[in-house]
């Protein structure tokens, strides 16, 4: 699939200050008009195609090597998460969300603007006050100690900026590494926030959800899986048999799974973390796994699905800071200016009582 | 009542009764329930239970432990839906024991029994996945809003689903709320089905960002002011079960043993003798086998 290329955006073009700009029904039509969410869904739908066919761990190795911005951006990760071991969870036994998560978030404020400082070269740092609002809410609210996927869209949308003003290089190579090293070493870093904070599913469907917290993984997971399927793994470094000889989505129902694609290590980290049948407390993977026959049928109608239940969903949504890297303004209507890969669909988030 | 045996028995077994069915359970308990009072009177001995979230089995081990209704009278909490597997079939249960027996069980009002809340925890998904359309979520937010949000058992334990408003004063003040709606962003009908204990003195703002947190003195001047021993209340994981706070005036009551699949606690119930003593039984999840079979549910449209 021939995606369009990300544009660039410099700081002198960026208008205010990115803030919480969707509040009614009405805003949520608005926002799916917009340069900005236009941008995000292209730039998912690039690291989606990234990644198809590729296997987890990601050789990185002479040809194949990490950019600086992304060993800059692993590191930041690593960091992070160090302060685990420094904010240890106090004895405070709550229902949900462990009180030294604020201490964890009271930091994060802290040292945002040195963190990203050190981040980027001299010549980006006009946009960390564009960057950091992203930044802040990627990791869960400091105020209701949860997690949920608004959070894992903030982190998407902080990676979208940084691809905007060209930090990271909106090329395959890049973007595959962005997704499997990236996103993977953060999926990584919010399961130990959660695991060690006790951090609440945000807005969770309980197990009419996904996955409590997450959404993107499976996402990113089923275009890798979708490669296989279709028979072209240039990496040609498959080693587990379950990738080769089962797949379709029914292969989540055998564990254990190989650690070789974002699905199946979040199925994994599923396993882990709950007791109980697996189509009752994860009733939607269920449904995937015995009702789509093929990967690429599942990739396309998790993407439709974030789409309208995450970024469709206005109690999800009201809480993306927007405007400045996200533009809010409609793009210019210019011959066949359509950039996003998912159609749009304006059904979105009508509370049945609504007029 | 032939008719409602049957669906009990229906609903025993983890089935859900039809549409036209729930249509008639939910009509019928609206009639029972607008007779009640805001804060229902009910007599000792009664077992009061915590939150359940659709945890069907669950639900069917408390009654192993507890007893079946009617041989047990019992006074559930609120937060019959949301989060769990079988919030339909938990509620539905529930709500035809109300109907068969309405001496025999009392339901109050949680903070999960809301139109909006239900369509941000599951409730709302469950519903039409399992029905096809809205009307079933529909009929029951009906039923929601016509609970009563406070019990009080021989005047002497006050029950509700969160805590203590800082508008409310004496269980009198809740007498004078119109509370056939759904549940306010604030407020004292709010503050009843969200609060939450904690350790401070006064009032504090809730993390929840609805109701108040609310400290030792502020238990202690409710229990003093309404003459009571003790408030029970739920709302909050206790991992052994309950938790007794503030010099046992307040206690925290939890009925979903490892909630949502993935906590690791026990659950409990608490059974109140004619002379009110407190007797907490423990309990733990359903073992897997009990369950049914997997039903077969389509994957949702974005897969077609």
């Amino acid at each position: 699939m021939q995606l369009p290329p990300l544009p660039e955006l410099s700081t002198e073009s960026l208008g205010p200050l990115p803030t919480q700009l969707i509040r009614t029904d009405q805003d949520l039509l608005e926002w799916k008009k917009t340069k900005g969410y236009l941008n995000l869904t292209l730039f998912l739908s690039r690291l989606n195609e990234s990644v198809v066919g590729y296997s987890l761990p990601l050789p990185n190795e002479s040809e194949e090597q990490d950019s600086e911005a992304i060993t800059a951006t692993l590191k930041l990760l690593d960091q992070l998460e160090s302060w685990i071991a420094d904010i240890p969870p106090l004895d405070t036994p709550q229902r949900f969300g462990n009180r030294a998560f604020i201490s964890w978030g009271d930091r994060l404020k802290e040292r945002a603007p040195s963190l990203l400082q050190a981040l980027l070269p001299q010549t980006h740092h006009a946009t960390i006050p564009f960057l950091t609002p992203y930044f802040l809410t990627s990791f869960g609210s400091f105020i209701r100690l949860d997690y949920g996927t608004g959070h894992e869209a903030s982190f998407a949308c902080f990676l979208l900026g940084l691809t905007l003003i060209r930090f990271f290089d909106p090329v395959p190579a890049e973007e595959r590494r962005l997704v499997l090293r990236v996103f993977e070493r953060y999926l990584r870093l919010v399961w130990a926030l959660q695991d060690v904070y006790r951090l609440e599913p945000a807005g969770s469907h309980g197990v009419w959800g996904l996955d409590d917290y997450s959404f993107l993984g499976y996402i990113f997971g089923s275009g890798q899986l979708r490669g296989h399927s279709l028979n072209k793994c240039p990496m040609a470094k498959v080693n587990y048999e379950a990738d080769v000889q089962d797949s379709s989505p029914s292969s989540i129902l055998k564990p254990p799974l190989p650690p070789t694609n974002l699905f199946y290590i979040s199925i994994t980290r599923i396993l882990q973390c709950k007791q109980g049948p697996f189509h009752e407390h994860s009733s939607q993977l269920y449904s995937i796994a015995t009702g789509v026959p093929r990967w690429s049928k599942a990739n396309s109608g998790l993407f439709k699905m974030y789409d309208s239940e995450v970024l469709g969903k206005r109690v999800v949504v009201q809480h993306l800071p927007l405007g400045g890297l996200l533009e809010w303004d409609r793009p210019t209507p210019r011959k066949q200016d359509s950039t996003s890969s998912i159609t749009p669909k304006s059904e979105a988030t009508k509370a049945p009582w609504a007029r | 009542m032939a008719d409602l045996d049957r669906q009990i028995e229906q609903l025993l077994q983890c089935e859900p009764i039809s549409e036209a069915q729930v249509k008639q359970l939910c009509s019928k308990a609206r009639e029972i329930l607008i007779e009640e009072a805001n804060v229902q009177y009910v007599d000792s001995p009664v077992t009061i239970c915590g939150d359940v979230h659709g945890q069907f089995w669950d639900v069917m081990e408390l009654f192993k432990v507890g007893g079946m209704c009617p041989d047990t009278s019992y006074l559930f909490m609120g937060d019959f839906v949301d989060r769990g597997f079988y919030s339909v079939e938990t509620f539905l249960l529930l709500l035809a024991y109300k109907v068969r027996y309405p001496d025999r069980i009392t339901l109050i009002r949680g903070n999960h029994e809301s139109r909006q809340i239900t369509q941000v925890y599951g409730f709302y998904d469950e519903c039409t996945r399992k029905y096809g359309t809205s009307n079933v979520w529909r009929y029951c937010c009906e039923v929601f809003d016509y609970l009563a949000l406070g019990a009080i058992v021989d005047g002497r334990v006050f029950c509700v689903h969160g805590g203590l408003s800082p508008n409310l004063t004496t269980i009198d003040g809740i007498r004078a709320i119109d509370r056939k709606q759904e549940v306010p962003h604030d407020g004292p009908m709010c503050d009843l089905l969200w609060s939450d204990p904690d350790d401070i003195q006064g009032w504090g703002l809730s993390p929840r960002g609805a109701g108040f947190l609310f400290g030792s003195d502020i238990v202690k001047g409710f229990a003093q002011n309404n003459d009571i021993d003790l408030i029970a209340r739920a709302h909050q994981l206790a991992m052994e079960g309950y938790k007794l706070m503030f010099d046992k005036k307040i206690v925290t009551v939890w009925s979903a043993p490892n909630y949502c699949y993935r906590c690791g606690n026990v659950a409990s119930i608490l059974e109140l003798d004619d002379q009110l003593r407190q007797e907490y039984k423990v309990f733990s999840h359903a073992v897997s086998d009990v369950r049914s079979v997997p039903a077969k549910l389509p994957p949702a449209e974005y897969f077609l």
